[in-house]
């Protein structure tokens, strides 16, 4: 310390020039702050396992771009999950039991309809040990399995039967709910990488399985798409037709003319949007379900606004009979049900009413009761209950909705990048299993890929010590909002057309619902231990993404803990 | 090690602030605003012991240490000489506490806001002697234990702002450490003012208030949401503005977290929610006037 004698008020005042930052006030406390990183229940959810926290902090700051590729990390459709998903991560949102959940669906389309990511920037890493693989059927699985292997470095080959890839994406979800225009810039971007794709090549009819052999690995996606009949009389009447070729029709866009009147069938996504497509071609719908609404499979949004549409619903009725009605019509006898214990899913199970029947008169009947798995090319030891099993052999895996799990998009998807992974795995020879757990993103198994790549490239990287709860958090720090509605098109408009109903997020609007999010268990730099430290020992860069304390001077007081609002900091 | 970050602290670390100080938070969030072209006029006080031992200092602008009873006539020195060396970029920031303001500074304080001499002073409100060993000062709030209130404050405390509108001098605000962006826009404001800036900073102190050493942001987030002190700015003593809408919690939320108040009975709860109500539509009423 250099202290000045020249100055003549020394002579009067003593002058402190030293800085008490010599003294080590670190020593005082016994315990420190420690970064924790929590998974957030949102992302355990998920099963693709998108970091949710971190897409919406990149939301909240306008930076987009990396919003986006955060999420093609995890995932290759945000456009249409936006969309089309059954979003498992709002119903688990801890933002819930404090006022309402994070609009997290409506904020993927956001991103994915606003932000563009250079397609060199989602380059595949090197891989030296590059091995060759066949996807057999190009749905959402098959993509996305063949997208994770490409980034992984392996050489794909996918094997589609139809004349377009896409699978339920591009022939059973109607336009209204995704528009085609989306999904073909998805799987563009998808196919930008070094894969292969053979459209028009059905295996089993246009090349025998065993053409497959020269392949490392298989990855079975094949899809449901069979319809199963209902098994009644009077099913091959005209005017009677099945959900899977109805969409399929539309989305191919065929003409497809209805009566006036148009009963459907069943209680899950597929009726739902037969009886939503129908209301658009013109006819009036009936929807007849054999269970009550609280039991339908499909979407509580989708049935809400299918009913907004003008879907009328018949609950409690199971058809039993269809015969020719008056003037060309039909007429459908159904058998009352009413509802009894539950089943081995949970559900509570349709029993009949002895002897109370209800008939019906309609223009045209539309089954979607369900999907059946093609199996008659597949070899019979990889077929278990009329499904594939998941890993029926060492180099073959499978996904989608052809293997015993949800049909759902997201779960197809997941199945894709776990039968990457495990096909990475094994393929480079590491038959350690407990790599996978290390990867997961919370408990409910979905995987990170962000986390595989870091572990591949042998870096270190915060795993998570468990799942976030609502009682970690300190709910002081936020105020109570509520969830902004999204514009819809109006009634009127969305009867006319295919197009889009749901009209999405504004910029603003998008912003303010990425801000409320809690960001269970990850920093998203509020400042708050910055600001709240009476040391000043806390910094942060968000973009370096790092939080450092200078231990020197911390005094243990426990502040920055008890301050972050979403767990982040722990005292040790 | 410092890093960069900390090196720009005005506050710098090493003090010798009890752990989970409230003041010091407040002062390292004032003085960051404030910025190096800053000089800073402290009184004996917890400014003082913070302030570090000789040769040593924890502040990170020129400061002058000054008498108890004399921050605002010091910093007013100050300004002056400074003004007459035509150095009227440099910023002159008086910090004393309750002690210093309500009780002993009081006279002083009331002679600088009438000439409007142009200092910002931040009363660093803690509700006692605290550096002295925690006795009562017209800060405390009625019915908190002291070490010379054993039986809990009789008195309620002092209305400053009041008497800071009183004097019509340009900028008067409430502040506390809970709402550091509140907090640090009040000072941003105050620098661009000209005459006398008068900021009531609320600082909870964990030796004094009988708190965990962790809380000291959250209580002074209640004392906020509870309503037991309002944010809000009064201009020229004629303009006020109230700054956030409060949850309106009720003062258990916020009383009941502090061992100072964990005697009080249902009635003196009851009394202390009329007391805050009656405050709270006072200013909602002199909001309204709009000056």
């Amino acid at each position: 310390m250099n202290i000045p004698t020249d100055s003549l008020c020394e002579l009067v005042i003593p002058i402190s020039y030293g800085s008490t930052a010599v003294i080590e006030t670190g020593k005082w406390g016994f315990q420190k702050p420690d970064t924790n990183l929590l998974t957030a229940p949102c992302q355990e959810a998920c099963p693709a396992g998108i970091n949710i926290p971190e897409v919406l902090y990149f939301i909240s700051e306008g930076r987009k771009d990396e919003a986006l590729f955060s999420m093609l990390m995890e995932n290759p459709f945000p456009g249409a999950c936006g969309r089309a998903c059954f979003h498992p991560c709002e119903a688990n949102c801890i933002r819930a039991q404090y006022d309402e959940s994070v609009s997290i669906q409506a904020l993927e389309k956001y991103v994915s309809d606003r932000a563009s990511v250079q397609i060199e920037k989602i380059q595949p890493i090197a891989n030296e040990s590059a091995k060759r693989i066949a996807v057999v059927g190009g749905g959402p699985s098959g993509l996305s399995c063949a997208y994770f292997l490409s980034l992984l470095g392996h050489r794909v080959t996918i094997f589609e039967a139809k004349r377009e890839p896409g699978g339920v994406l591009r022939w059973g979800v109607p336009e209204y709910r995704l528009p085609k225009s989306i999904l073909r810039k998805e799987i563009r971007r998808i196919l930008s990488l070094p894969i292969e794709m053979k459209t028009g090549v059905r295996v089993g009819r246009d090349i025998p399985f065993e053409d497959l052999d020269h392949f490392d690995a298989i990855f079975l996606s094949p899809g449901a798409g069979l319809n199963p009949s209902l098994g009644i009389e009077g099913e091959g009447l005209k005017k009677v037709w099945k959900g899977g070729e109805f969409l399929e029709r539309i989305n191919s866009k065929e003409k497809v003319i209805l009566g006036k009147e148009t009963l459907v069938v069943g209680g899950g996504n597929t009726a739902i949007d037969v009886a939503r497509s129908a209301l658009r071609l013109g006819s009036q719908v009936t929807l007849a379900y054999r269970r009550t609404r609280n039991e339908m499979p499909a979407i509580r949004d989708e049935i809400h606004e299918a009913e907004e549409e003008g879907v009328r619903f018949e609950f409690l009725v199971q058809p039993v009979k269809i015969h020719p009605g008056k003037k060309k019509r039909l007429a459908v006898k159904f058998q009352r049900m009413k509802l009894g214990g539950p089943d081995a899913t949970g559900r509570s199970r349709a029993l009949p009413v002895k002897g109370e029947f209800l008939t019906l008169e309609t223009d045209g009947l539309i089954t979607a009761v369900g999907e059946r798995v093609e199996l008659a090319w597949v070899p019979k030891p990889f077929v278990k209950n009329d499904l594939i099993g998941l890993n029926p052999s060492p180099r073959v895996f499978a996904g989608g909705d052809a293997v015993d799990q949800p049909r759902t998009i997201v779960t197809a998807i997941a199945a894709g990048k776990k039968a990457a992974i495990s096909m990475d795995l094994s393929l480079r020879g590491n038959s350690d299993k407990a790599l996978l757990s290390r990867i997961r993103a919370g408990k409910k198994g979905s995987l990170s890929m962000a986390s595989y790549l870091s572990m591949r490239e042998g870096e270190k990287w915060l795993e998570p010590k468990g799942v976030a709860t609502y009682q970690q958090m300190n709910p002081i720090y936020f105020k109570a909002s509520h969830r902004v509605k999204i514009r819809k098109r109006s009634r009127a408009k969305s009867l006319k057309k295919f197009s889009e109903v749901n009209m999405g997020l504004r910029p603003e609007e998008a912003r303010l619902s990425a801000q409320r999010c809690f960001s269970c268990g990850t920093c998203n730099y509020c400042y708050n231990c910055y600001f709240f430290c009476p040391e000043g020992a806390v910094s942060l860069d968000p973009f370096l993404k790092t939080r450092t304390v200078d231990f020197d001077h911390c005094k243990g007081c426990g502040t920055c803990a008890k301050a972050c609002p979403r767990a982040v900091v722990e005292m040790r | 090690m410092a890093s960069s970050v900390q090196e720009l602290n005005l506050l710098r670390p090493g003090h010798a602030a009890c752990a989970g100080c409230g003041l010091a938070i407040g002062m390292k969030l004032v003085l960051e605003v404030m910025g190096p072209r800053t000089v800073a006029v402290i009184v004996p006080s917890c400014e003082g012991a913070i302030g570090g031992v000789y040769p040593n200092t924890s502040y990170g602008v020129p400061t002058f240490h000054s008498a108890f009873e004399i921050a605002a006539p010091t910093a007013a020195g100050i300004a002056n000489g400074l003004k007459i060396q035509g150095r009227d970029d440099i910023q002159v920031l008086a910090f004393a506490g309750d002690g210093g303001t309500f009780d002993i500074g009081l006279q002083s304080l009331s002679g600088v806001a009438k000439n409007n001499d142009d200092i910002l002073y931040v009363c660093l409100d803690n509700e006692a002697y605290m550096n002295t060993g925690i006795q009562v000062s017209s800060a405390t709030p009625s019915y908190a234990w002291t070490n010379t209130t054993p039986e809990g404050n009789p008195r309620r405390k002092k209305n400053i702002m009041e008497i800071m509108a009183a004097h019509y001098n340009p900028y008067s605000a409430t502040a506390t450490i809970g709402y550091p962006r509140d907090l640090q826009q009040k000072i941003t404001k105050a620098k661009g003012i000209r005459g006398t800036k008068f900021i009531h900073l609320l600082v909870p102190c964990p030796t004094g208030w009988r708190t965990p050493s962790d809380i000291s942001p959250e209580l002074s987030i209640l004392a906020v949401e509870t309503n037991v002190f309002p944010l809000y700015e009064v201009e020229e003593g004629r303009k006020y503005t109230i700054n956030h809408e409060p949850r309106r919690l009720p003062v258990q939320a916020y009383l009941l977290k502090q061992g100072r108040f964990k005697h009080l009975g249902e009635e003196q709860i009851r009394q202390v929610q009329r007391d805050v109500d009656e405050e709270w539509e006072k200013l909602k009423h002199r909001a309204s006037l709009q000056g």
